[in-house]
C-alpha cells in the first residue's frame, strides 16, 4: 500500500516539478514566427512566415523590419522560414534566409544570402533552390552551419512527390550540405553517382522542419512530421535513409497505410518517435549552465499537441520524455538554446488566435 | 408496407449496396497504386505484404465518427449525388430532354462525380492527396470505383422495381 501511495505521490510530483519553469514574454506581437538567431553582440534576428524579418535588442524589443528581404511565396506553408548567422558573421554581417520561393504551380524552398547593413539586406544573392513542386505544403527550410563551415539545409517532399524522398535525383524530402557560397562539397555521399544530385547528404524525409547540431559533439539531430502519426527524432549521418515512405511508422490521414513497413532493411530508424503525432516543430539540443540536468538532451516544440517536449538522451538513447508548458496553449514552432543557456521558444497560434506569436524566454524559477 | 415506404426501402438498400461495393473497389484501386508506387521506388513488396495492406486499408479507411476516413467521405458524396441524380432523371423525363440510352449513365456518373468532388475538397484543404492511391492516374481509377458504385445503385433499384 505504501509503495502504491509512494509511486501516485511521484505521479503526480512529476508535472510540478517539470513545470518548474520561469517564463517571461520577451515579445508577443509577433506573426507565425518561424526562426530566430542570436548575433554576437546580443541582438537577435527573426522571422515570421508571412516575409518579415526582425532585428530584436537583447531583451526580445523590435528594433527594425529588416529591408530588402527577398519576398517569399506565402500560402498555407510557405513563406519565410529560417535565418542563420554566418559563423563568422562577425567578420562578414553574412545572414542566410530559408524561404519557399516561386508561384503555385512551381515553387522551392531557397536559401539566400545577404550582407546585414544597418537595417537592411546588401548583396542578396540566391545560393541554392531544391527540385520545384506544385504544392504549398512541405518545405522543410531549417538551415544549420556544421562546425566544419558547410551547411545543412532540410527540404520536404511537398506531401504530393512524397515517392520523390527515396529518388536520388531530386532534393525534395532530403537533407542538402552546401558550402557556404552554395556550392556543393566534394565529400558529398552522393558526388559522382550517376543520376544523383551531389548536395545530398541524407534522404527518406518527409518533412523536417527541427534542425540542430549539439554544439559539444557535433551529432546533428533532426525532427520531422509524420503523417497521422510517426513524428520522428533523428540522428541524420551521411548518406543514410530515413525511410519515408517505405518505412513509416505512420498512417495516411484517411486511415490507410502509407506503406506495409514499419521498419525495413537499410533504413535509419528515429532515435524515439510518436504516435500519434504531436505535429512536431523545432528541436534544440540543451548545452548550458542554467539547466544542467538537461546537458545533452533535447527540446522539441509540439505544435498541434501544443507543449514543449524535453528528451532525455543517455549515450545516444532516448531514456525519457517529458512535456512542458501545456499551460501555454500554443504552438511550439522552433526552440533555441541561448548563449547564457535559456531557452528560447517560438509559439504561435496563442490562445487559438491562428496570426499570433510569442517569443518566450524559458529560465530555471529560483 | 406503402408504395412510398418501399421505394425508400428500396434506395436504402440500393445506397448500402453501392457503398459497400464501391468502398471496395476504391480501397482495391488505392492499395494497388500505393503498393506499385513504393514497388517503383525500391520496396520489395510480397503477396502477404499485399494482401496484409489490403485487409488494413479495407477497416482503416471505413466510416467512423471522424470525418477525415475515406469512407465517410464517400458515403457523404453518395448521399448527394445519388438523389440530386435522382432528381435530375425525373425533371429530365418530364422534360423530354434526356434520350433513353443516357439514363443508365446518369447513377454512375453521379457516382464518379461524388468521389471526384470527395478527393478533390479533401486535396484543396491542406494540399495533400489524403488517400496516396489516389494520385496521377489513381484518382480516375477512384472515380471508376465512383461509377461502379453508381451502377450497383442502379442495377439494385431497377432489379427490385421489376
Amino acid at each position: 500500500m505504501r509503495f502504491v501511495v509512494l509511486i501516485a505521490s511521484l505521479l503526480l510530483a512529476a508535472p510540478a516539478i517539470a513545470q518548474n519553469l520561469n517564463v517571461e514574454v520577451l515579445s508577443d506581437q509577433l506573426e507565425n514566427p518561424w526562426g530566430l538567431a542570436f548575433l554576437p553582440d546580443g541582438r537577435m534576428l527573426l522571422t515570421e512566415r508571412a516575409g518579415r524579418l526582425w532585428l530584436l535588442d537583447a531583451r526580445g524589443r523590435k528594433l527594425a523590419q529588416v529591408r530588402n528581404v527577398p519576398p517569399s511565396f506565402v500560402k498555407l506553408q510557405g513563406g519565410l522560414f529560417d535565418v542563420v548567422p554566418h559563423p563568422d558573421y562577425a567578420g562578414n554581417s553574412l545572414i542566410y534566409l530559408t524561404l519557399a520561393h516561386g508561384s503555385q504551380r512551381h515553387n522551392t524552398t531557397r536559401i539566400v544570402r545577404g550582407r546585414l547593413t544597418g537595417d537592411a539586406l546588401e548583396e542578396v544573392t540566391v545560393i541554392f533552390d531544391n527540385t520545384p513542386k506544385g504544392t504549398s505544403a512541405h518545405y522543410g527550410g531549417r538551415l544549420v552551419f556544421l562546425p566544419d563551415g558547410t551547411m545543412l539545409l532540410t527540404t520536404g517532399e511537398g506531401a504530393e512527390y512524397r515517392e520523390d524522398a527515396q529518388r536520388l535525383s531530386s532534393t525534395l524530402g532530403k537533407t542538402i550540405r552546401l558550402n557556404a557560397d552554395g556550392s556543393i562539397p566534394a565529400d558529398n555521399p552522393f558526388v559522382g553517382r550517376a543520376g544523383a544530385n551531389g548536395a545530398i547528404w541524407s534522404y527518406g524525409h518527409r518533412n523536417p522542419q527541427g534542425l540542430n547540431v549539439d554544439p559539444a559533439t557535433g551529432v546533428i539531430y533532426s525532427v520531422e512530421h509524420g503523417p497521422r502519426g510517426g513524428d520522428e527524432l533523428n540522428i541524420i549521418t551521411r548518406g543514410a535513409n530515413y525511410g519515408w515512405p517505405i518505412a513509416t511508422h505512420g498512417l495516411d490521414y484517411t486511415g490507410g497505410r502509407i506503406s506495409p513497413f514499419e521498419t525495413y532493411a537499410g533504413i535509419t530508424e528515429p532515435l524515439t518517435f510518436w504516435t500519434p503525432s504531436i505535429g512536431i516543430g523545432g528541436v534544440a539540443i540543451y548545452r548550458g549552465a542554467m539547466f544542467p540536468d538537461w546537458d545533452g538532451d533535447a527540446l522539441v516544440g509540439a505544435m498541434g499537441h501544443q507543449h514543449l517536449v524535453h528528451v532525455d538522451l543517455q549515450d545516444g538513447k532516448v531514456i525519457g520524455r517529458t512535456k512542458l508548458l501545456e499551460d501555454r496553449k500554443a504552438r511550439f514552432r522552433q526552440i533555441k538554446v541561448a548563449p547564457d543557456g535559456a531557452v528560447m521558444a517560438l509559439i504561435d497560434a496563442v490562445d487559438g488566435r491562428e496570426s499570433s506569436g510569442q517569443l518566450l524566454r524559458i529560465t530555471a524559477a529560483r | 408496407m406503402n408504395t412510398t415506404g418501399s421505394n425508400i426501402a428500396r434506395a436504402a438498400l440500393a445506397y448500402v449496396a453501392a457503398a459497400v461495393v464501391g468502398y471496395i473497389v476504391a480501397i482495391l484501386f488505392a492499395t494497388t497504386a500505393n503498393l506499385i508506387n513504393l514497388s517503383e521506388i525500391g520496396a520489395r513488396i510480397g503477396f502477404g505484404d499485399a494482401v496484409r495492406t489490403l485487409l488494413f486499408d479495407l477497416w482503416g479507411m471505413t466510416p467512423r465518427f471522424e470525418l477525415a476516413r475515406y469512407g465517410n467521405v464517400m458515403l457523404i458524396g453518395f448521399a448527394i449525388a445519388f438523389p440530386v441524380a435522382a432528381l435530375l432523371r425525373l425533371a429530365a423525363r418530364r422534360a423530354g430532354a434526356l434520350p433513353a440510352r443516357l439514363v443508365p449513365l446518369l447513377y454512375p456518373l453521379a457516382g464518379a462525380v461524388a468521389v471526384g468532388t470527395g478527393l478533390t475538397i479533401m486535396f484543396q484543404q491542406y494540399e495533400v492527396t489524403a488517400v496516396a492511391g489516389a494520385r496521377g492516374l489513381g484518382f480516375w481509377a477512384q472515380c471508376v470505383a465512383g461509377a461502379v458504385a453508381g451502377l450497383v445503385f442502379q442495377l439494385v433499384l431497377s432489379r427490385r422495381r421489376s
